[in-house]
């Protein structure tokens, strides 16, 4: 599969240097709509800082990011959001402090957005739109399996629960792109089965399409439509899961090569 | 033209003074992460106890210097272990309302016990003008000047090349490395808070030779000595010493070309430049944060 | 969250009756004092608590809506509710302008920026004569006329009654402000700036717009000081009116809504009850900012912070 031009997002030629080190040397890779498309690799492949700079937490030294054709390279990340791509972190990122329905309530920030002066003086609307947001997060637990977690603080949660509560927060935000950093970390076999079942089922009805980093092979190769490897900051191959199983440059860059 | 070299050679002296007066509280940030709100209050002390050692008790300069230097050594040792310490993995903020807190009962307690009178710290050095050229200097600032030069090397010396220094600058980088190799950290951060207390109670007994060491100018100093570390570099030896020449000749220059009334603000209004341009100051190396 | 409001409408009617069961100059003043440090308070506790930094030249605000109160009163003869609300717009246009600057910087920078500011506020009021009279204050500031009339018992409740108003006001609008979708945003900001910018949340405008009615407030607070007290010098700008601000915030509890009500209540209490101890004072507030710091950083409210809001379920 080529990317077309109507892919959702495009990224083209990124390179990223941190001191000396290139972190990422002339990626390009793209997400259709309706795809699901796993970016894999050995640690310290780059995957993250490509995350970052499709998200606009870091800026690229050269290449670009088009999100629906329209150039949106080194974009600031609430900007990004705003657009509709939003991600996850790496490192548990969650608000600790308050509870898990908070947490995915604070995410519809965009969705309940208002005129300043309405926040000291709210009327019918306001009043009309904090219902649509409460149920819409309480939506969202409910789908992602944390209903009975909802008043629990969030940082008392299990990293199983952890996980799925960072994607719930993502959610929150309506993304049309939804990129998550390693969303099976930590997770057993059987919790590591229905977070992929639940990605599978997101791809085309919350979301429209997925990206995500992940190293657990058997959720990337049962649920990707497309798979992007890297290494040492370049892209190796893309192709779909059978197509990655059996290239072999794939598996010397995971094991090294034979002797 | 003679103006010039003279305002010049004004900025240098008080220059000078400031880098001094700065340098304890760069190093405490620049080793510790602790932004030390109490700082002005340290100097004060070293001042009023300068003086008090010297109008007082009578004993000369040099011993004195010596004695404050190595109480407030130990009053910045103590201060650490019982009360920094206990927030010291709770993140900036603890710290900066505790050495605020700090400085309020240091300020109010130092004006309980010498009262308001300024005071001066007696100087061995006659205050008979120097003549260097068309430049026109008092001896005894001359002197200061020396001294607060010597004090900053061997500020500079004990970081750089004693075996204290090099665990304060470990500690510093990795605090964990730095105990797997067998540094006592705890410790350490004691000696660290006391090594800024003690230069900024040097800095108060030198220059309360100079100008006052009176209890209420604690806060000036300290903002005074933000100045220099924000121009500077937060954390930076070279930067206090370049930013507090810097803070010195601007205030001259300022104060003989222009006006003396806002010459105190013309150091916050550099202040301001400089973080909306270089918010890190001019040596600090800003890392890129993923 | 409810159990905060009832107890605020239980102060509010504690506040309303008083007056007329203490019919006494002193605590009137008391009174009056405890609605002004509300008023500051609330204020601070805004940026504190919900914008997470330090704003150590607050003053700032507090000595513009003062001056501002002070010139049109006495310049241009402007009646009480013109100066006060001038004082709050003059208040949130300085906010604008400062925190545009001082909200790009975190942490010790923030402090410290915020202060130079401060200090250079109170430099221009100490030396700019003509607008200002420096360092002699602006004094003889006109009491509404209906306040002059009466008696110093009359006057006194008045401006406690106006001070009420006020200070109800200013709660009124940081509970609005925590309870929008503005305050999830700072709130959220505040816990993890990561989260807050990835699911569309600008931190510098929410930090700038909390600033600015923050600001607002701390400048209706100041206009009101200046009618009162008849007087305003640079000494406004100045630190001791921070150093209350900040342990009132601390010892309340930052980030909740009581809080900026208990910890004015007791500090100014404390204060009056230690007036023989006065030299002493400062000292003791500085052991008990330390105090707090190192054994109680929650003050006297934040348990509350931490309950999670719950979700009253369909």
């Amino acid at each position: 599969m080529r990317a077309s031009e109507t892919a959702m997002l495009r990224v083209v030629g990124i390179c990223k240097n941190f001191g000396g080190v290139a972190a990422v040397a002339d990626v390009s890779f793209s997400v259709a709509p309706r795809e699901l498309v796993a970016l894999i690799g050995p640690n310290g492949a780059g995957k993250t800082t490509c995350f970052n700079v499709v998200t606009g937490f870091t800026k690229p030294r050269t290449g670009q990011v088009f999100f629906d054709g329209c150039d949106v390279t080194g974009r600031q990340p609430h900007a990004m959001a705003r657009l509709g791509v939003v991600r996850t972190f790496q490192k548990t990122s969650i608000l600790r402090r308050l509870s898990v329905f908070e947490n995915v309530l604070a995410a519809h920030h965009l969705q309940g957005a208002t005129a300043l002066w309405r926040t000291f003086f709210p009327g019918r609307n306001e009043r009309e739109s904090e219902r649509r947001l409460r149920a819409s997060a309480a939506a969202i637990l409910e789908l992602l399996g944390l209903g009975a977690r909802m008043n629990s603080e969030a940082g008392s949660l299990s990293s199983g629960e952890l996980r799925l509560l960072e994607i719930a927060i993502a959610l929150g935000a309506k993304p049309r792109l939804l990129m998550l950093d390693e969303p099976a970390a930590g997770l057993n076999t059987q919790q590591a089965v229905q977070l992929a079942d639940t990605l599978k089922r997101l791809v085309g009805t919350s979301v429209e399409a997925l990206l995500m980093v992940e190293h657990n092979m058997s959720v990337v190769m049962s649920i990707a439509d497309r798979i992007v490897v890297m290494n040492l900051g370049r892209k190796l191959v893309e192709g779909t899961p059978e197509q990655i199983r059996a290239d072999p440059r794939v598996v010397e860059a995971y094991l090294g090569k034979a002797a | 033209m003679d103006l010039l070299l003279q305002l010049l050679a004004n900025g240098l002296v008080n220059g000078t003074f400031y880098a001094l007066s700065a340098l304890g509280l760069t190093l405490v940030f620049g080793l510790m992460r602790v932004v030390n709100f109490a700082h002005g209050e340290m100097y004060v002390i070293g001042g009023l106890v300068g003086w008090a050692l010297t109008g007082l008790a009578g004993l000369d300069l040099f011993m004195s210097l010596a004695i404050v230097v190595i109480g407030m050594a130990i009053a910045g040792w103590l201060i650490d272990r019982v009360l920094i310490s206990r927030v010291r993995d709770q993140g900036e903020e603890a710290g900066i309302l505790l050495t605020i807190g700090l400085s309020i009962f240091l300020a109010n307690s130092a004006l309980l016990i010498f009262g308001t009178t300024p005071r001066r710290v007696i100087s061995p050095f006659p205050t008979k003008p120097l003549f260097l050229g068309p430049v026109v200097l008092t001896e005894s600032r001359v002197f200061v000047v020396l001294l607060c030069a010597a004090l900053i090397v061997a500020a500079h010396l004990l970081i750089r090349k004693t075996p204290l220094g090099r665990a304060m600058r470990a500690t510093f980088q990795d605090r964990l490395a730095a105990q797997l190799a067998g540094i006592r950290t705890e410790r350490v951060y004691g000696f660290t808070f006391g090594f800024g207390t003690a230069l900024a109670g040097a800095a108060g007994t030198l220059l309360g030779s100079i100008y006052v060491a009176q209890a209420t100018i604690g806060g000036l100093i300290s903002l005074k000595s933000f100045v220099v570390v924000i121009l500077g570099g937060l954390g930076s030896f070279a930067g206090a010493i370049v930013g507090g020449l810097i803070l010195g000749i601007t205030e001259a220059l300022w104060g003989g070309f222009v006006s003396t009334g806002y010459v105190d603000a013309i150091g916050f209004g550099l202040v301001i430049l400089m973080l909306l341009v270089r918010p890190y100051g001019l040596f600090a190396k800003r890392s890129e944060r993923v | 969250m409810r159990l905060q409001r009832h107890v605020l409408f239980m102060a509010l009617l504690i506040g309303v009756l008083a007056p007329l069961i203490l019919r006494d100059e002193y605590l009137m003043h008391i009174g009056v004092l405890i609605m002004f440090s509300i008023m500051l308070a609330t204020s601070l506790n805004l940026i504190v608590g919900y914008v997470g930094e330090f704003p150590l030249g607050h003053t700032a605000f507090l000595g513009i809506g003062a001056y501002t109160a002070a010139l049109l009163s006495l310049r241009l003869g402007a009646p009480v509710y013109v100066t006060i609300l001038a004082g709050g717009v003059m208040g949130g246009l300085f906010g604008l302008a400062i925190g545009a600057v001082t909200l790009r910087l975190r942490g010790p920078f923030f402090v410290i920026v915020t202060l130079c500011f401060a200090e250079v506020l109170r430099l221009i009021a100490n030396n700019w004569i003509s607008l200002t009279n420096g360092p002699m204050g602006m004094s003889g500031i006109a009491k509404p006329r209906w306040i002059e009339s009466q008696g110093i018992l009359g006057q006194k409740t008045s401006f406690y009654y106006i001070g009420l108003v006020m200070a109800a006001f200013a709660l009124h609008v940081a509970y609005r402000f925590v309870n929008s979708n503005m305050g999830r945003a700072a709130i959220a900001m505040r816990e993890n700036r990561l989260v807050a910018q990835s699911v569309g949340i600008w931190p510098f405008y929410f930090g700038l717009v909390t600033f600015v009615i923050a600001a607002i407030l701390c400048g209706f607070a100041g206009a009101f000081y200046a009618h009162y007290i008849s007087f305003v010098g640079p000494e406004v700008f100045g630190f001791s009116f921070m150093v209350s601000m900040i342990i009132m915030v601390l010892v309340g509890g930052k980030g909740t809504l009581i809080g900026p009500v208990i910890g004015p209540i007791i500090i100014v209490v404390l204060e009056e009850y230690l007036r023989d101890l006065k030299e002493l004072r400062l000292s003791i507030f500085g052991l008990v900012v330390m105090a707090i710091v190192v054994f109680r950083p929650e003050g006297l409210m934040g348990f509350m912070a931490r309950r999670p809001e719950l979700y009253a379920g369909k």
